[in-house]
């Protein structure tokens, strides 16, 4: 009999991804949703305190425990009136842990990255990385690359997060602090597979050109809120319907900055939760190989202790495991 | 969508573990034997009165120990230590917890390990005791509680107030066969003397009469024991720092000791047989600006924890 | 004659209210009760705090209404507010609190609010984490029953979580998630007429479904963005008030979306705006209410101190009829 026969307190305990089991990625199987801390970040951002938003996210996280948390032993998303299925959620989804980063080189840090997640895309799982600050984003598509073999590139979706300032051509002034910048310098991702959703700023007329020539989409904010639920679902599939592999950034600042303060990009033209939610649903339901989430600053000062920033994400990442698990009751789009 | 062949079988990938105390194993009661040295947390402050916030100290503790936010290089814990998570408690139901706390503080035992409680309030303490001698029937326990108050006040009906900070030393004390079953170091507190009196027989030494001179401390210890061949547990309580960055129940005052004094008394401790231990009290930050006093506090414990596990080289 | 400044009470007291008994709230005159508590909250603990939080918020807005004038206009409406210079709030002070004793902490808060309704007043309690509105609400039930043993109240709780489970795990059957459970327990209240307003997120399905199969009411945070927060509001009130003349309130703060407000201990994303919370209060301030909690105030979580002046805001918003008597015709 184990040492414990009755609940614990909710914020008791040893931690993890919403009281999700410990695993190693040698025991993922396809279908398997994994999530990945990875506490890094450069010294390129005003802020600093990206490091600490793994922990923060897993503690925050706990409080929609599944089977740790007697409170939910029905859970229903009361907006939708929709019972939550848990059913399978204890066998499908794990966390990894922290990639072992502190103390390391840049490159050696990136190295431990990336070959992380190659292993578990070999395993044929998916996975949730919590950043870390977006400069984490690169070796996290490399791992990617390295397991679909050279010469492949991936699919890249940015919610969030910084413009390239300049246009493809002038890759020599490139910032590895912008993802889009740092995947076209390894030659990881094609304009034309790219998609920018509620970005932080405007881009150069030149870069938004060659976006447009090639294919590619930049997604304001504002044009989100325009579209509807449907319209979205549509969105994602298109955008994520290719034979490549889909990662997604999703960066804090693409949400307002009212309902957070934790970003080092404050934007309030941002999204504001509910439609967050609906493209994170929209986006779980398309074959995503990784989100990766990057921008929160959880000891931005004065606001440690307030924890809005990680509690908006783990609010805005349960539709996503939803459905990406599929575990949504709701029928998928048809044009999936 | 192909996927290329795996080559990364070949290369180890390691993760960092979770935040355990002082980054031992993960573990249950199956994973416990004789001589090993099971360390728990214990969320729960709420028989003490005064301020909450000591049921967060076991989670700040573990983190302390997290290579990500530790202060200095932490040894990796010998195998002997297994962190076993946090004990079942009930914190608004104060007779459930007693019996829960009891039960589990038994199982424990019985399988020969020792206990290390960290996190909490003292209340709780008298019941992981009342387990530990249940399960060791250990008659001749003595009890070694460093804090600046004695916790000595009359013990009210036990079914109704199970638990209670204020009378726990008394409790203590009455379990292990009465007041010069214990001995109090690092009492600052002004007290009442109905209290004083109870331990009149008792060992005690304030913290202004605690000298550098551990060692004849724990002479004296030996020489006021009653009988040879006794056990030792020994409570630590946070309160009996003066260090105005760590926060405790009790208000800060300014009298005490100093981390480094209580880190040499516990090292001097060590050389007595300690069968179990507990440090408490400690009320966490909850954000990174806490982790300095996180950090001093893990130390403390770690202490506590190798006066646990060091052979013992006094003979009594 | 130099005229000095007001200075602060040394004991502040809700909206610089003067202090006195429960037993002496005359009919009519809301009767403030302090509940000093976090002990039942399962997770950040500061709300204890909250009471004196709100006591020197509410103190410091009353400077600018308190003096010489008595003629103030809402700009939003044009209405001219006449404040009311008659007796309408007492601070009857903090209830005692038992850290150890949920029971013991339970009937010290009720014994007053009970003393406050039974003699006709009003009792405003003000929390402390949100288990602390079962016994302020069980003093109003007894005490509504001393006055009158048929008449039955409805409920209203504005709050981010149902708060209807019946025990929670290791905590037990009393603590911040299951006053509402405990209150629908009263023998008094029309477990009809209880409704919900802002709750958001994730809930226990059975919870819900219990509370409408006993024909309760859920308005979710999804509803008020939908149906707007003054619909949602006078639909809740309609809903609470059908055949019975009296309702109790209990205003959680962590309906309103974290980003404004989050000095709360079990902070909700809701996109519910202080705006709106707010305008839900002006339609509530219309209704019957005779007793009322405001709760989870938790300074030491913001540093800002945003949230309990925010708190404060909401209080004149909802009490405004106490504070205020409008002129005949609004001002063009």
């Amino acid at each position: 009999m184990p040492l414990r026969t009755a609940p614990l307190p909710r914020m008791a305990g040893h931690l993890s991804f919403m009281r999700s089991n410990r695993a190693k990625a040698e025991e993922l199987q396809p279908g398997t949703l994994a999530v990945i801390g990875v506490p890094l970040e450069s010294s390129e951002s005003i802020m600093s305190g990206a490091r600490f938003s793994p922990l923060a996210i897993r503690e925050t996280s706990v409080y929609f425990g599944w089977y740790a948390n007697p409170q939910f032993s029905n859970p229903t998303d009361v907006n939708a009136r929709d019972a939550i299925d848990k059913s399978s959620i204890n066998e499908r989804l794990f966390d990894l842990g922290d990639v072992p980063v502190v103390g390391l080189a840049r490159s050696e840090a990136d190295e431990h990255i990336t070959h992380t997640i190659e292993k578990v895309f070999a395993r044929g799982a998916t996975s949730v990385v919590l950043g870390g600050d977006n400069t984490i984003v690169a070796p996290i598509a490399r791992g990617i690359t390295h397991g679909i073999g050279n010469g492949k590139t991936v699919a890249f979706i940015q919610i969030g997060g910084r413009m390239p300032g300049t246009t493809c051509a002038k890759s020599e002034s490139r910032s590895s602090s912008v993802p889009l910048d740092a995947l076209l310098i390894d030659g990881n991702i094609k304009l034309a597979d790219t998609t920018i959703l509620a970005p932080v700023g405007h881009p150069t007329a030149e870069f938004a050109q060659e976006m447009t020539d090639s294919g590619a989409k930049i997604i304001s904010s504002r044009q989100l809120n325009d579209m509807d639920s449907d319209a979205i679902t549509d969105l994602a599939f298109t955008l994520s319907n290719r034979e490549l592999p889909v990662i997604v950034n999703l960066d804090l600042s693409s949400v307002a900055a009212e309902l957070h303060g934790m970003s080092d990009r404050p934007t309030f033209d941002g999204m504001s939760m509910e439609l967050l939610q609906q493209v994170l649903v929209a986006i779980g339901r398309a074959p995503i190989v990784t989100l990766i989430v990057t921008g929160l600053y959880p000891t931005t000062n004065g606001l440690s202790i307030v924890k809005t920033g990680q509690r908006l994400i783990v609010t805005a990442l349960l539709g996503y495991i939803r459905a990406r698990l599929g575990l949504f009751n709701v029928p998928d789009s048809d044009t999936n | 969508m192909t996927l290329a062949m795996d080559t990364t079988e070949e290369l180890p990938l390691s993760m960092q573990p979770v935040p355990s105390f002082f980054g031992a194993s993960i573990g249950d009661i199956e994973d416990l034997s004789e001589g090993k040295i099971a360390v728990t947390g214990i969320y729960c402050d709420h028989f003490s009165g005064g301020k909450p916030g000591a049921r967060y100290a076991a989670r700040q503790l573990r983190y302390a120990s997290w290579s990500s936010l530790a202060h200095e290089p932490t040894p990796p814990a010998s195998d002997m230590i297994i962190d076993v998570g946090d004990l079942n408690v009930f914190p608004t139901e104060p007779a459930k917890t007693m019996s829960i706390l009891e039960e589990q503080s038994r199982r424990i035992h019985q399988t020969g390990a020792k206990l290390l409680a960290l996190g909490g309030d003292y209340s709780v303490i008298p019941a992981l005791v009342l387990g530990q001698l249940q399960a060791t029937q250990d008659s001749r326990l003595q009890i070694i509680r460093i804090s600046r108050r004695l916790d000595a006040a009359t013990i009210p009906d036990p079914r109704k107030t199970p638990l209670a900070r204020a009378c726990a030393t008394r409790q203590l004390g009455e379990y292990c066969g009465g007041a010069s079953s214990v001995t109090l170091l690092g009492v600052s507190d002004v007290t009442a003397l109905e209290e004083y009196d109870y331990f009149s027989g008792a060992f005690v030494r304030s913290a202004r009469q605690l000298t550098p001179e551990s060692d004849k401390l724990v002479d004296e210890i030996v020489a006021g024991l009653a009988h040879p061949n006794v056990t030792f547990y020994l409570s630590v309580d946070i309160d009996v720092l003066a260090w105005p960055s760590i926060c405790t129940n009790s208000p800060y005052l300014g009298t005490g000791l100093t981390p480094e004094q209580l880190i040499m008394l516990i090292e001097a401790l060590g050389k007595l047989p300690i069968a179990g231990a507990d440090v408490t009290g400690f009320i966490p930050d909850l954000d990174v600006s806490g982790s300095s006093a996180s950090a001093t506090v893990a130390r403390i414990s770690r202490c506590v924890l190798e006066a646990m596990s060091q052979e013992v080289s006094r003979c009594l | 004659m130099l005229n000095y400044p007001k200075m602060n009470s040394v004991v502040p007291s809700l909206f610089d209210a003067p202090h006195g008994l429960p037993a002496d709230v005359q009919p009519g005159v809301l009767g403030v009760v302090g509940m000093p508590s976090d002990w039942t909250h399962t997770s950040r603990v500061g709300a204890r705090f909250g009471p004196h939080a709100l006591r020197l918020a509410t103190t410091e807005m009353t400077k600018a209404i308190s003096g010489e004038q008595t003629e103030f206009i809402d700009p939003a409406s044009k209405e001219i507010l006449l404040r009311n210079c008659d007796q309408w709030i007492v601070d009857c002070g903090d209830s005692e609190i038992f850290p150890n004793c949920v029971e013991e902490t339970t009937e010290a808060i009720a014994s007053m609010t009970r003393a406050i309704t039974a003699g006709g007043g009003i009792p405003l309690s003000l929390g402390g984490d949100h288990y602390n509105g079962f016994p302020a609400c069980l003093g109003y039930s007894r005490g509504l029953t001393d006055r009158d043993p048929d008449r039955k109240f409805g409920y209203i709780q504005v709050d981010g979580h149902l708060d209807f489970t019946d025990r929670l795990g290791a905590w037990g059957t009393h603590n911040h998630a299951t006053n509402g459970r405990r209150i629908s327990e009263f023998s008094n209240i029309l477990q009809a007429n209880m409704v919900w307003i802002g709750i958001s997120g994730w809930v226990d399905g059975s919870e819900l479904e219990l509370i409408e199969s006993r024909g309760g009411k859920v308005f979710s945070s999804g509803d008020v963005h939908r149906l707007g927060i003054s619909k949602v509001t006078e639909l809740a009130i309609e809903h609470a008030t059908r055949g019975c003349e009296s309702l109790y309130v209990s205003l959680c703060i962590d309906a309103m979306d974290a980003g404004y407000l989050p000095g709360t201990g079990s902070i909700v994303h809701s996109g519910i705006t202080p705006r709106q919370y707010c305008q839900m209060l002006d339609v509530m301030a219309q209704a019957p209410i005779d007793g009322l909690d405001i709760v989870e105030v938790c300074p030491p979580l913001d540093p800002s101190g945003r949230t309990q002046r925010i708190a404060g805001h909401l209080l004149t918003r909802i009490l405004r009829n106490y504070m205020f008597s409008v002129e005949g015709d609004a001002a063009s």
